[in-house]
């Protein structure tokens, strides 16, 4: 079948309970894109310019539903303090983090258009944004407070924190949560819509009671302010979340994006009050072939096409920047073809 | 005293006025209005202010006013002539017919959509017959007779013309049905708000002697001031 | 909120810093049909441009709660629609009426009348040529105007969901939409047609027949009442077919409505068109004047909303101030522009709006509530501004430019309307006293440099 609308109106729909012509297909071709355009990663992630243009290139080639803003979830820990290392062609990598230097009183809340690599986002969206942002919604990536937070620590400093001090954690979390604010005010304000993801917080990292005491609250407060805006809000979590999805409805986010867990479950425990985006296996993205894709896809979607609030055929976690083009092809051409809803 | 700037969408035109030329600037805009509003502000002496005009007028950020082309070439065009009842102004980009009445602009009504009421027409029409703007005009004043040219398209006539070639046709009678082409087009245009004389004709295009002589075939009274492609921003100074 | 702030037209980004002041209690206060869930609607114009709406980014609003709420109840319309249908209410497509079928099917319980041609503003807010590509591609003819969007929206089903009965009416009414919704019903829609006549007077004809006058003082045949009658009831027929009920009182209850949505509009016209210093922006005054049409789909709430423009406009006069200078060049506006733009470049180079011709003045006129609810209605109608001609259709701008309240008049030309083309140079025949200056309202995007300047130039022509 082809398309009757634009991502953008497809998005819309879905958002206010309607069913669009197809499903929405967003898997996260993030860093990815550089890929596309043969482009170094440093080269992706330093210039805004650069960025919306891969990701530009991405949706023409794959044909998928978003553009995603998004480099590493270091970026506003980086704009707090922490020092990264650019390698040419691999993601940043933190080095030194913020809180080895300054005290939790010192950190400040970083100017998003002059600080550190938050420009970068701001300039990739305006890019985006005037390029196709009728078309096709601009998602721009905000790390949660509490991923923050992990990144300005020595994440086991920080884990034994969350038992033996937890008011520093609440300190830190504090102001992690004020520079996501300020972080999204400002992407609001260019064009993109914010979603959430907090991949620290999965239970591959923390116990569900951590997450509930730590990670959640923080993650609401964030959804909460962007709800003033009445904005649809995203929430990601890769990793492990079998243990806390029923607790996600209580992070008040519209839609959630999961990874490794078990769909059909998923869909029986909170599909009621949450849409649903995911969660094929990235994995099979970079070292399966198109075949198997095909198959798999298939059979998720099929499987969650019908979820009662909606539901967005996506991958679990980010895409592999070493996933062979045909077998996103066949992922987003699959999708399309079980995803349609119109008759 | 005061600086008159013209920043047009081909050439750029600085004046120094104290009720006079004091001493005046002009060339190519070349798409880089900025660097031409930087080489005008810095060539021109001795002045206390700026008034600017033109499509870049918006970019002299040190300017003291602003006002449209239409004001200033109104304005500009009363200080030569104050009997004039129409101004013609055939820029590179785009045209302008301004009637006055009254030391004032009454109506007015611009070309700017098409190139065949600017002299972006000529300019075309010359590159295709492998002309410099300076030869085109010397050898319409030369024709004996304007050969007719209908076309009102730039891409039109440019076959058109070929074909004049192609027919033996003398190059001085076909450029100067050329100009004539344009003066027709202006004239058609400015039937909407009714072209009345004495028209005073200005801009780039009151320099081509063959548009000049196409002019006063088509019009009875038209006047040419000298320093024709400075009304806009003599206007512009006057404006203060 | 917000009363101590200068009045003063702001853009998106300072809109944003000032939506940071309110409490979260402050914007869960203004919903829609009282629904908790999905009602609110009070959002900063950056909530509508991160959904699309990218003129935004380009357009300045008017800084009073009284507009962020009028701003966001406008844009929240399309979604609106759909939560009234997924409620269980009945949607009414009222095409090309202007004004009246929209009040007969208020009168039915659960029904939400709108606008579809409406649609034609999306391709400019959008900044996109989405829904003129798709028009063109689905066959529109190619000279016809920005309404052909409608049609690429009734194929998407994205800006409006499907409505459960579709009135339009052809005759005395825009050809270029009326050919639109030809190739609507040909997609499969049910429409129900209503020939609205063309409003002559005596002086035409000399056939033996009855006139009379409508509010406005336009004279017509009687015979058109009774006519206009037939079709309305036609409309009511259609309408009881569709929720099973039938109860006339409700109509007189919907004049009743509609004539306070009527008045208050009409007041705070005047009020803003008389006022010293301009109260509140042109751009906000003509979202005012199309939602007096259908109360942008729910009149309850959009009675508050003007009610609450009203005092801030009020309150406005009473300390003088306003949002324009003082010395604002007053113009008349013929024809609403496609491009909301326009109307906002035309204010920042010094021209005010006090005189409106939008093509919608008969739903500014009162129905009668004293004679039968039918009869009033036709005779509303009758005052429309688009059945008559020319000369009658100016009427008010004419009276304006005699009394030397306007200065100058603005028409927009769209580009593509062939009912503009003919009309355009025939209105500044007939204003030839005032300078006139119509503009070719340019596709999405298309606002020239030399537009502006074309504008600039009349402005400081009349200054």
């Amino acid at each position: 079948m082809n398309d009757i609308l634009t991502p953008r109106e497809r998005f819309g729909l879905l958002v206010i309970d309607e069913r669009p012509d197809r499903c929405n297909i967003m898997p996260l071709v993030t860093s990815h894109a550089a890929t596309v355009k043969d482009m170094k990663l440093r080269d992706y992630y330093t210039n805004g310019e650069n960025m919306a243009r891969a990701q530009i290139a991405a949706l023409e080639k794959y044909g998928h539903d978003a553009i995603s803003i998004f480099s590493e979830v270091g970026i506003i820990a980086e704009a707090m303090g922490s020092v990264f290392e650019y390698p040419e062609n691999d993601l940043p990598i933190q080095r030194v983090p913020a809180l080895k230097k300054k005290k939790i009183d010192e950190l400040t809340i970083p100017n998003p258009k002059t600080t550190a690599r938050l420009p970068v986002y701001l300039e990739a969206i305006e890019y985006a944004y005037d390029a196709l942002g009728d078309k096709v919604p601009i998602l721009v990536y905000i790390p949660a407070p509490f991923t923050t937070g992990m990144m300005l620590s020595e994440p086991n400093e920080f884990l034994m924190q969350t038992i033996k001090e937890p008011v520093q954690i609440e300190r830190i979390l504090a102001k992690s949560l004020d520079a996501a604010i300020e972080l999204c005010y400002h992407t609001i304000d260019a064009g993109g819509l914010p979603i959430i993801v907090d991949p620290l917080a999965s239970s591959s990292v923390i116990s569900p009671k951590a997450y509930k005491q730590y990670a959640l609250p923080y993650e609401r407060r964030l959804i909460d302010y962007l709800h003033r805006y009445d904005l649809d809000v995203i929430l990601h979590i890769c990793g492990e979340t079998t243990p806390i999805v029923n607790l996600l409805p209580e992070t008040h986010a519209d839609l959630i994006s999961i990874d490794r867990v078990s769909m059909s479950d998923t869909i029986e425990e909170i599909s009621g009050k949450l849409r649903l985006i995911g969660n094929y296996d990235t994995s099979q993205l970079a070292f399966s072939s198109p075949d198997v894709i095909t198959h798999e896809v298939t059979e998720m979607v099929r499987q969650s096409k019908n979820a009662a609030k909606g539901y967005i055929a996506a991958t679990g976690c980010e895409v592999p920047t070493q996933a062979p083009a045909e077998n996103l092809i066949a992922f987003v051409n699959a999708a399309k073809e079980t995803g349609w809803y119109w008759v | 005293m005061v600086l008159g700037l013209d920043v047009g969408s081909s050439y750029t035109k600085g004046v120094v006025f104290d009720g006079g030329i004091n001493s005046k600037i002009v060339f190519k805009t070349s798409f880089k209005p900025r660097q031409a509003i930087e080489r005008a502000l810095h060539e021109l002496k001795g002045y206390d202010t700026v008034v600017a005009t033109g499509f870049g007028r918006e970019l002299v950020v040190s300017a003291g006013k602003m006002i449209t082309e239409i004001s200033a070439f109104a304005r500009g065009a009363l200080f030569f002539e104050s009997s004039i009842r129409t101004v013609i102004d055939i820029g590179g980009q785009d045209s302008k017919i301004i009637k006055v009445k009254d030391g004032r602009v009454d109506r007015f009504i611009m070309n700017d959509r098409c190139a065949a009421g600017t002299g972006n027409f000529i300019e075309k029409i010359a590159q295709a017959l492998g002309l410099t703007l300076a030869e085109f005009g010397e050898l319409a004043v030369q024709a004996d007779r304007a050969e007719i040219v209908d076309s009102l398209c730039v891409v039109m006539a440019e076959t058109e013309i070929l074909s004049l070639v192609g027919e033996g046709k003398r190059i001085e009678d076909i450029v100067a049905g050329v100009c004539d082409a344009l003066v027709r087009r202006i004239d058609g245009i400015g039937s909407q708000i009714g072209i009345e004389e004495p028209i005073l004709f200005c801009g780039g295009g009151a320099l081509n002697p063959g548009l000049v002589k196409s002019m006063r075939r088509i019009f009875k009274k038209v006047i040419i001031p000298e320093d024709a492609q400075f009304v806009g921003a003599i206007g512009a100074a006057l404006s203060i | 909120m917000f009363e101590n702030i200068a009045p003063q037209k702001i853009d998106l980004r300072q809109w944003s810093t000032q939506f940071r002041l309110l409490e979260d209690t402050d914007i869960k206060q203004f919903k829609y049909y009282g629904n908790d869930e999905w009602g609110v609607y009070l959002s900063p114009p950056a909530t509508f441009m991160v959904y699309g709406a990218r003129e935004l980014k380009k357009l300045k609003f008017d800084n009073s709660l009284s507009a962020l709420r009028l701003w966001g109840f406008a844009f929240n319309e399309s979604e609106r629609l759909f939560r009234a249908r997924q409620s269980g209410k009945h949607i009414v497509a009222a095409m090309g009426d202007l004004g009246t079928v929209p009040v007969i099917t208020m009168s039915f319980p659960e029904c939400v009348p709108f606008y579809p041609d409406c649609t034609w503003w999306t391709p400019f807010f959008n900044e996109s040529t989405v829904l003129l590509d798709k028009a063109s591609e689905l066959g529109t003819p190619e000279g016809s105007c920005f309404v052909r969007s409608t049609l690429a929206a009734f194929h998407k089903m994205a800006y409006f969901p499907k409505p459960d009965i579709l009135f339009a009416s052809t005759g005395a009414s825009c050809d270029d939409y009326s050919c639109i919704m030809q190739m609507v019903e040909d997609m499969g829609y049910e429409l129900n047609w209503l020939e609205i006549p063309y409003r002559r007077h005596r002086k035409d004809y000399h056939v033996e027949e009855r006139y009379t006058k409508t509010a406005h003082g336009f004279e017509y045949p009687e015979r058109f009442e009774t006519y206009l009658v037939d079709e309305y009831k036609r409309v009511w027929h259609k309408m009881k077919q569709l929720t099973g009920t039938d109860d006339t009182e409700r109509l007189k209850q919907s004049i009743n409505k509609n004539n306070r949505l009527r008045r208050l509009t009409h007041e705070i016209r005047e009020l803003t068109h008389n006022a010293n210093i301009a109260p509140y922006p042109g751009l906000e005054m003509m979202v005012i004047e199309f939602g007096n049409l259908y109360g942008y789909a729910d009149i309850d709430e959009w009675l508050n909303i003007l009610s609450m423009v009203k005092e801030t406009i009020l309150g406005r006069i009473e300390k003088g101030l306003g949002v324009l200078r003082p010395d604002a060049i007053p113009l008349a506006w013929v024809t609403p522009t496609a491009d909301p733009l326009l109307l906002n470049i035309v204010e920042d180079l010094g021209g005010r709006v006090v005189a409106t011709e939008y093509v919608i003045n008969q739903a500014l006129v009162e129905i009668d509530e004293e004679i039968d609810p039918f009869v009033a209605l036709a005779r509303s109608f009758m005052d429309a501004s688009m059945i008559g001609s020319t000369e009658e259709r100016i009427r008010n701008i004419t009276t304006g430019v005699d009394s030397g309240k306007v200065a100058g008049v603005i028409i927009s030309n769209m580009l593509g309307c062939s009912h503009c083309a003919m009309e355009t140079r025939l209105i500044e025949e007939k204003l030839k006293r005032v300078p006139v200056l119509a503009i070719d309202v340019p596709g999405p995007l298309g606002i020239t440099e030399q537009l502006r300047t074309r504008i600039a130039a009349f402005l400081e022509m009349l200054r």
